[in-house]
């Protein structure tokens, strides 16, 4: 963690947990390895800094692996173990600020440790429900879910009665071995039926809580290198999964590059942005990515289905970077906001018809100008009938009408001769720039209205 | 009234054969290019759709003019 977290808006934050108190599963105490971090959460003066502007701070226990929890949930000793020691290093730190609960985040829980883990849980939070008691203190506990891997292994409906805070981990959809995608698609692709959509309707489905889930997104991307090779006669791209990048990294490396200077595309079905690069040495890259925008719309989603809030994973991926902390103020600091789910949004009928239509302009175009034509033809067939120009003559009103009808007309005519001689005359566009050819309408419509005022021509006598 | 069935008959009957021609300036001005020295046959498809929906535009373009001229002409 270092000092990044002195950068944190912690008035944007209501919870910050500590990544993290990584469980031995023989024991049920930390890791050797996670010394260094249980004695930074000790000291760190971050926790002191959040409490200041009321922002509660956990303590993240972690347990990742099939066999890891197998292992760690079979031996009840060893919860005590984890109950005794998180207890302590809540309440006993060394500034003497302490800690106000864990956030437990138990990965690839096996399915037929659904019912011991319900127990744990159970146990933990009484038993550390107690320990604060006595301190006169509240505790909090927190669940993290998997977006999709192993997520039925949760019995959400029994862990939900337990916990204070459930947050769904909605990210790393594609990444690792997975085929090339978004980290946390919206809506699901061609290729994959897994999606934020799919993970919260799961969750709705197993009868979660709304009012007590957040839904977490990433603030990073994913990076797939690969090289194109010819084959046969076509070109096929081989790219693996190379990293995962913050968004600090991506900002530097892809969208502040000036080398690079070309913009990312956005995939509207996931709500993710990517690149596709091509280098000349044959070798590719391909990075999917969120930023403010499609972060922007993924945390509507989370809002529109009645979730609690959003999560972060993780913070400090975006350090340097505020815009990200902009949208999170934009969009949490008031409930006065309108919330627009991005999906219904994207599948409602003004954005349906403005999908049609862009579709198909060029039909529409074509369309409205044989209109317009014909409208034009109307008239000037009309005007070979001598009841018709004596009465335009005659009449006054009938005078304007037909004047303004011309004025009207003459933007459209004018555009269709130029754009024909445009066409047909070898110096093509040089001969007349668009933006004149609003000004000449204006112009020959003025003209024309000048001589027709000024014109006299003599009522036409019935033959 | 039967006068008036036949006589709309027939400018139906007369639209219909106008829009077939008017059709291919609908196509025409669409100014459809294929990626191919040829037209495939997707997109050989694709060009008979436009064509009878250019048949249609062109069929209501007919009815457009029919109702402006007629209109003016009544009303002056």
């Amino acid at each position: 963690m270092g000092s990044k977290w002195e950068n944190y808006p912690f008035e944007l934050l209501s919870t910050i947990s500590y990544f993290s108190y990584k469980v031995d599963p023989l024991t049920g105490f930390y890791t050797d390895e996670n010394h260094e971090q249980i004695k930074e959460w000790r000291n760190t003066a971050m926790v002191d800094s959040a409490k200041a502007k009321n922002t509660r701070v956990l303590l993240t226990v972690s347990c990742h692996g099939h066999d890891n929890n197998n292992e760690f949930l079979d031996n009840e000793d060893r919860w005590d173990v984890l109950i005794n020691t998180t207890s302590d290093l809540l309440l006993n730190r060394k500034d003497s600020i302490q800690g106000d609960g864990i956030d437990l985040n138990f990965e690839n829980l096996p399915y037929f440790k659904r019912e011991k883990f319900n127990r744990f849980v159970k146990k933990f939070k009484r038993d550390l429900d107690n320990k604060f008691e006595k301190e006169n203190k509240e505790f909090f506990l927190s669940i993290t879910l998997p977006a999709f891997n192993s997520k039925d292994n949760f019995d959400v409906k029994e862990l939900q009665k337990h916990a204070d805070l459930l947050i769904i981990m909605g990210y790393d959809y594609h990444i690792g071995d997975e085929a090339q995608g978004a980290v946390a698609p919206l809506q699901s692709s061609e290729n994959s039926s897994l999606s934020l959509l799919s993970t919260i309707q799961h969750y709705q489905q197993q009868g979660i809580d709304p009012s007590k889930t957040i839904l977490a997104l990433p603030y990073y991307g994913s990076l797939w290198v690969g090289s194109l090779q010819q084959s046969g006669n076509n070109v096929i791209n081989t790219s693996t999964f190379e990293k995962p990048l913050t968004y600090s990294e991506i900002r530097k490396k892809y969208i502040d590059n000036d080398q690079l200077n070309i913009d990312p595309f956005r995939d509207e079905k996931s709500m993710t942005n990517y690149y596709s690069l091509n280098f000349e040495d044959n070798t590719t890259q391909e990075l999917w990515f969120d930023d403010d925008y499609t972060l922007r719309k993924k945390y509507d989603f989370a809002l529109s289905n009645q979730l609690k809030g959003v999560g972060i994973w993780a913070l400090g991926y975006d350090n340097g970077y505020d815009d990200l902390w902009n949208v999170i103020e934009d969009k949490f600091s008031t409930d006065k906001k309108v919330i627009v789910n991005p999906i219904a949004e994207s599948e409602g009928y003004p954005i349906k018809l403005s999908k049609y239509l862009l579709r198909y302009k060029s039909i529409f175009i074509t369309a409205a100008v044989f209109f317009l034509m014909t409208v034009i033809l109307a008239f000037l067939v009309l005007l070979f009938d001598w009841n018709v120009r004596n009465s335009i003559i005659k009449n006054q009103l009938y005078f304007l009408i037909f004047v303004a009808i011309v004025f009207i007309l003459l933007l459209p005519i004018t555009t269709l001769i130029f754009n024909g001689l445009n066409k047909i005359l070898p110096m093509g566009n040089v001969f007349i720039k668009p933006q004149w050819i609003y000004y000449l309408s204006y112009f020959i419509g003025v003209i024309t209205m000048f001589f027709a005022y000024r014109i006299k021509i003599k009522p036409i006598k019935r033959p | 009234m039967k006068a008036t069935i036949i006589k709309e008959l027939f400018w139906l009957v007369l639209s219909s054969v106008i829009s077939l021609f008017l059709a291919f300036i609908f196509l025409f001005m669409l100014d459809l290019t294929s990626s191919q020295g040829s037209l495939n046959s997707i997109e050989k498809t694709f060009v008979v759709q436009l064509y009878l929906i250019g048949w249609f535009i062109s069929l209501i373009s007919v009815y457009i003019f029919r109702i402006i001229t007629v209109a003016i002409k009544k009303y002056i």
